[in-house]
């Protein structure tokens, strides 16, 4: 049973979009940890 | 003569370059390490988006960058997807680390709360496995960044691995768990938008059609849903990762040291931004054949496709992703060895009225020691990195069910917990020798699991939690 | 020159051919793999990295495969050698696939529930 093409691409391009949303999440948690003084 | 995408003195010359400003910003941070908790712990009070950062930065390792691709080259697609589960293990230590908070507010490391919950005997194999697996992961982060920089530049092994080793421990050694901490951080974006240019760089220019048309026809297995060995891999592979994370002393001082109401979010959203990760760095292996790259050793693969696809500006793209993926678990596992010792064994065993600040010089000590026993077992190349992970599955995944069980329920004694772990250890190395790899974690957990639920049934005594409040000086 | 595979059957589609001192003369080095001896259908064709002396191979279904070295279109091996791959039967790894899944199962309904009652102990 072969992964069809469809699937695989939507695998991949999920797995990419999450991916790139990762730093954005990251660098808002951080501002936001920044302005509150609780990086620490 | 072979090809290599970087030139050695451009390699030398950005990882000599990350390497002081690393030892800087170690050192900048350390001005505040006031203690030995400072210094091990960063306070205790490290907040949501550091803590978020260095759980998943940690989990990308030699293990993300150079063995999901190999993994993907080997088992095709199940390969990727099956890596991607490990996240699995930073999701199901989100409660646990909550619930470490919370029994342990002045604990320091996963030693003290086994040798406080189970007493000496199973304290003692504990230790054991915990030595073992640290030194394996050590070892093959270390001969990972040997051999990646060997590979995309034609750097000398033994440089480039000597180069990696004294920058990890030349910050942690200055700045402590906080700057493992905060170099995560960077560590992690730098990571994360390398990985995700080289992947949408592969889907721009050489397209998915192409891939799935060309593996479909001349390597079909890779994309079988239904391949016999990645199928039977799988869930060895969780209870790998889960043993890793659970026992591991790195994800333990990570708890300890986030923010109360921090620690539970973190290790969640730490997971969720790994999960997609393997995938992507998987996806890289699945193009190699439309690319006519075929590596020498499968491990080589990642490096390869980059190094030959991507030209020099995606060569040096590669070269700091990777650098920096095993930079941000190399220092975490320093420490957390360095601590574990300190801990553990100085501080419970052989001078128990030591001052904060002989602590603190002990761990520096055995952070440097720590460094050149792994520099001294790196000089010989010894398996593949695959293989080298894959043995030590037997061992971290007999600690599953214990710890588990004990941060929750008070009917398991330490007997059985010791037990537990030796015989699902030595069932997990027998299964590895007689059946397979893809065995050694699954027949671990499940024989420790048969014996700490015989401890359960069997045993009258109720461990008290008041037991894990030890008077500190 | 001499090529060498695997000596035992290959049990996960993926091997790797060794090939002892290739003089410069013959790179860039191919490796055809056919199913049959006479190499009438080429499965793959796979060019050797750089001057590496050894090529992993991966995505192989169960069955035998020839494979001979060529350079410029021209045979260079000695002979052809015979690789056969046969995976592990699907039973099997459905079986392990199912005691895995049924351990990972209790692990959870463990934690979970262990989770719950600290939370309400709280």
């Amino acid at each position: 049973m072969m992964i069809s093409e469809t699937a695989l691409y939507l695998l991949v391009t999920g797995a990419l979009l999450l991916t790139v949303l990762a730093p954005i999440v990251l660098i808002g948690l951080f501002l936001k940890d920044y302005f509150s003084k609780s990086i620490w | 003569m072979t090809e290599f995408a970087l030139d050695t003195h451009t390699a030398l010359f950005i990882i000599i370059g990350f390497a002081l400003a690393w030892i800087a910003f170690g050192v900048w941070l350390g001005r505040k390490n006031k203690s030995h908790e400072d210094f091990a712990l960063a306070g205790r009070n490290v907040g949501y988006a550091f803590a978020a950062a260095t759980a998943m930065a940690t989990w990308v390792t030699s293990n993300t960058t150079l063995v999901a691709p190999q993994l993907t080259y080997q088992l095709g697609v199940w390969g990727m997807v099956g890596y991607s589960f490990a996240a699995l293990g930073l999701l199901l230590f989100a409660p646990m680390a909550k619930r470490i908070k919370q029994l342990l507010p002045q604990g320091y490391t996963s030693g003290d709360f086994i040798r406080l919950r189970y007493g000496r005997f199973a304290w003692g194999v504990f230790i054991v496995i915990s030595v073992v697996y640290a030194f394996g992961w050590l070892v093959s982060l270390g001969m990972a960044g040997g051999i990646l920089l060997e590979a995309l530049s034609g750097l000398d092994y033994y440089i480039g691995m000597t180069i990696i080793l004294a920058m990890c421990v030349g910050y942690t050694l200055f700045g402590g768990l906080r700057a493992v901490i905060a170099t995560d951080f960077l560590q992690a974006l730098i990571i994360i938008i390398g990985v995700a240019v080289i992947a949408y760089w592969l889907i721009d220019n050489v397209g998915l059609t192409s891939i799935h048309t060309e593996l479909s026809q001349a390597h079909p297995q890779l994309l079988d849903l239904l391949f016999p060995a990645a199928v039977m891999f799988l869930f060895n592979n969780i209870f790998f990762g889960l043993g890793e994370i659970f026992h591991s002393n790195v994800w333990w001082s990570r708890a300890l040291s986030f923010r109360k109401d921090v620690a539970y979010k973190a290790y969640i959203t730490g997971g969720l931004l790994w999960l997609p990760i393997p995938i992507v760095t998987g996806f890289i292996a699945l193009a190699a054949p439309q690319l006519g790259i075929f590596p020498a050793s499968a491990d080589m693969i990642g490096p390869a496709v980059a190094s030959s696809v991507l030209g020099k500006a995606g060569a040096i793209v590669v070269f700091i992703v990777v650098f920096s993926a095993l930079a941000s678990s190399l220092d975490s596992l320093l420490a957390a060895s360095s601590d574990l010792v300190t801990q553990d064994i100085y501080h419970k065993l052989i001078k128990k009225k030591a001052t904060d600040q002989q602590l603190m010089r002990f761990n520096r000590y055995c952070l440097l020691g720590l460094g050149f026993m792994t520099w001294l077992l790196c000089l010989p190349r010894i398996a593949t990195l695959g293989a080298l992970l894959n043995f030590a599955g037997a061992f971290v995944a007999s600690t599953i069910w214990p710890i588990v069980i004990g941060l929750y329920w008070r009917r398991l004694q330490g007997t059985f917990a010791g037990l537990a772990m030796a015989a699902g250890t030595i069932a997990g190395l027998i299964a590895y020798f007689w059946i397979g790899f893809y065995v050694a974690a699954l027949v671990s957990c499940a024989v420790s699991g048969l014996i700490c639920a015989a401890g359960v049934v069997f045993n009258k005594r109720q461990f008290s939690w008041h037991e894990l409040q030890e008077s500190r000086q | 020159m001499r090529l060498s595979g695997p000596q035992t059957e290959v049990r996960a589609g993926y091997f790797v051919i060794e090939f002892e001192h290739v003089p410069a003369a013959l790179r860039p080095l191919y490796l055809q793999v056919s199913t049959s001896n006479s190499f009438d259908t080429i499965v793959q064709t796979v060019p050797v990295m750089g001057d590496f002396e050894q090529v992993t191979l991966t995505g192989f279904e169960s069955g035998h495969y020839f494979i001979r070295a060529t350079h410029e279109d021209t045979v260079v091996s000695e002979t052809a050698i015979n690789v056969t791959v046969s995976h592990y039967p699907v039973w099997q790894a459905l079986t392990l696939f199912c005691i895995g899944a049924l351990l990972f199962l209790l692990l959870l309904i463990t934690l979970i529930s262990g989770h719950k009652k600290a939370v309400n102990n709280d």
